[in-house]
């Protein structure tokens, strides 16, 4: 996993995990945001995003013989969610389909905890 | 979550000697304060004994300290004992329970009985019932004192040493929950209701630990329900509406909980929820990606999102712009790790982010503010407005309602006011409504800029603007 050629805008934290996976089969995770058919779009239409991912993953899964673990599209964003192994997310980020792509690791909790918890009883009206 | 229990006081019988006795206590006093042994065949517990009575409090463990020495006791402050034994004793001996989390209300029963109740009603507590030592602590008048030494289940009545007793006092942090929470009063929600408008035909999403379905305040509120596993997948079939922790429900209380009992704590009391649970489990990322995936195919016009990961990143940006894009209106909260943090994604410039305040108009401590570099220039302070988020009473799983502090709690409360302002003006835009909020809020002298920003938005002005 030590080169990488695509013209997606890959986030350094993701490049990191693909590169300190310790052997090819080590599933990574990614976020991959799907380039917009037309160029004056942010993002893939909704109702093209799942064919798109699908024929992505298909090219990939033919030429190294292997599947990625799982996948979901996000249709409302023109991306999808991906855990494969890391060959496969390299190959994936390599197609030409692909605008950027980035780790959802590092973070285990969006939790905000409160403070000060207290229970209370209603006061029952008579 | 298990009972607090906490604040026991120890309390001396001020200014009586040691060796006082029941008699003098009467001739000073007019009443005593007893210590009455009850009759129990040896090695017979008293539940046995005593018909009724309870060997465990309904309330919460008590500690008594007798003399030099300390001896927990469990007690049952209700007791359970007959009625014309309690009848005896002249007013409640102040049994009152530490547990911060009981509310207790004191009522009047007559001029010289204050029976304490329970919150449910009923449960008189005349007397302070030491069960396991067999004793009963109370204070009594001179008749009452004369029946006690008649009645069969009394073996002898003492004055009650000179003791130490580790009680709480009555309640104090036990306040009855009003009837309109405080924070719903400081946003001029009632002014909106009053125009009838209560979240009718709104949707509002609620990403967060779930929801508790079953919970009076929350029974028909949800539109839809949603788990979702590590990656992000809807877990099929779709689950009741459920929490995973308490927070959710909280939050979703809120937004849209409707009234129990004459209490409101819902902003938006008939607006429908949209909930999904991705806090907590597989990874969070993919988790919130895919509830807001999920939320956008729901036709919410809100929504409220109570979690955040900690700095800057922008992550979420873009998806933000689809929420707008989209008609929805983004309300985050912005964190509670006080001045000069943050969490995104309540710190983008593309969503409503919340603070919190107190109800003396004070910003809390704990509420996160900071400033965000361009762009957009110039730098922007955030969060963009406080709402209440101290003591903020709401739902929690198990028929429960909980108070809590946190921008968490602030945050459905800008949800829900949203909510109003969809139902008064459907076809609003989210930036049509967001700066109708901006446009009502005022900050007092206890909200400096750099941490309440605009500071707490008023509905009845809001909607004026709109």
């Amino acid at each position: 996993m030590n080169k990488l050629s695509s013209a997606a805008k890959i986030d350094p934290d993701l490049w990191a995990h693909i590169q300190a996976a310790a052997d090819p089969s080590t599933p990574i995770a990614a976020v991959v945001k799907l380039r917009a058919a037309d160029p004056k779009r942010s993002r893939l239409q909704p109702q093209e995003t799942g064919r798109v991912t699908e024929k992505v993953l298909d090219r990939v899964r033919k030429k190294l013989g292997e599947k990625e673990q799982d996948y979901l599209v996000l249709d409302m964003f023109g991306a999808f969610n991906l855990v494969a192994p890391a060959r496969f997310v390299c190959e994936v980020l390599k197609q030409p389909e692909i605008a950027s792509a980035f780790s959802p690791e590092g973070e285990e909790s969006a939790y905000i905890p409160p403070r000060n918890v207290k229970e209370v009883h209603l006061k029952v009206k008579s | 979550m298990p009972k607090v229990i906490r604040r026991s006081q120890s309390r001396r019988v001020a200014g009586r000697p040691a060796a006082d006795t029941v008699d003098q206590q009467l001739k000073l006093r007019g009443i005593a304060d007893v210590l009455v042994v009850l009759n129990q065949a040896a090695g017979e517990p008293l539940a046995a004994a005593v018909p009724g009575a309870r060997a465990r409090s309904t309330f919460g463990a008590m500690a008594l300290s007798m003399s030099a020495t300390t001896v927990p006791v469990a007690t049952d402050p209700a007791g359970g004992l007959p009625m014309d034994l309690m009848s005896l004793f002249e007013s409640p001996y102040e049994a009152s329970m530490e547990a911060e989390s009981a509310s207790l209300t004191l009522r009047a029963s007559g001029k010289r009985k204050r029976p304490i109740v329970s919150p449910a009603g009923g449960e008189i507590v005349p007397a302070l019932y030491l069960d396991r030592l067999r004793m009963v602590l109370g204070s009594v008048s001179a008749g009452g004192l004369k029946g006690l030494r008649r009645h069969n289940l009394v073996k002898r009545v003492e004055a009650i040493p000179d003791l130490s007793l580790i009680r709480p006092r009555r309640l104090a942090a036990a306040q009855p929950t009003p009837e309109i929470n405080w924070g719903l009063s400081r946003l001029n929600i009632p002014a909106l209701w009053k125009q009838g408008l209560d979240g009718e035909g709104i949707k509002v999403g609620h990403l967060d630990t779930g929801a508790d379905g079953t919970h009076p305040m929350l029974k028909g509120a949800f539109a839809a329900f949603a788990e979702f596993n590590y990656i992000g997948k809807q877990v099929v079939p779709d689950p009741a509406p459920h929490d995973t922790d308490i927070h959710g429900t909280h939050t979703a209380g809120t937004i849209a909980g409707r009234p129990v009992n004459g209490h409101r704590m819902g902003v938006a009391p008939e607006a429908s929820l949209v909930s999904g649970i991705v806090i907590e489990g597989g990874k969070v990322t993919f988790r919130i990606l895919a509830g807001l995936n999920w939320i956008l195919h729901q036709g919410v016009r809100v929504l409220s999102m109570s979690l955040g990961i900690p700095g800057k990143a922008d992550v979420f940006l873009e998806i933000t712009n689809v929420l707008r894009e989209q008609g929805v209106l983004p309300v985050i909260a912005i964190g509670n790790e006080g001045p000069g943090t943050s969490r995104y994604p309540g710190n983008y410039a593309t969503v409503l982010s919340v603070g919190a305040v107190d109800d003396r108009d004070q910003v809390a401590s704990f509420s996160s503010s900071d400033k965000m570099p361009p762009p957009p220039p110039p730098a922007r302070i955030v969060p963009d407005v406080i709402a209440p988020g101290v003591g903020v009473i709401s739902c929690v799983p198990g028929n429960r309602y909980m108070s809590m502090d946190g921008t968490s709690m602030a945050t459905p409360h800008m949800a829900g006011l949203a909510a109003l302002l969809f139902q008064a003006k459907p076809g609003a835009t989210p930036d049509q409504v967001e700066k109708a909020i901006f446009a009502s809020c005022r900050r007092s002298s206890g909200m400096p800029a750099d941490r309440a920003n605009r500071g707490v938005p008023d509905a009845a002005v809001a909607l004026s603007n709109l």
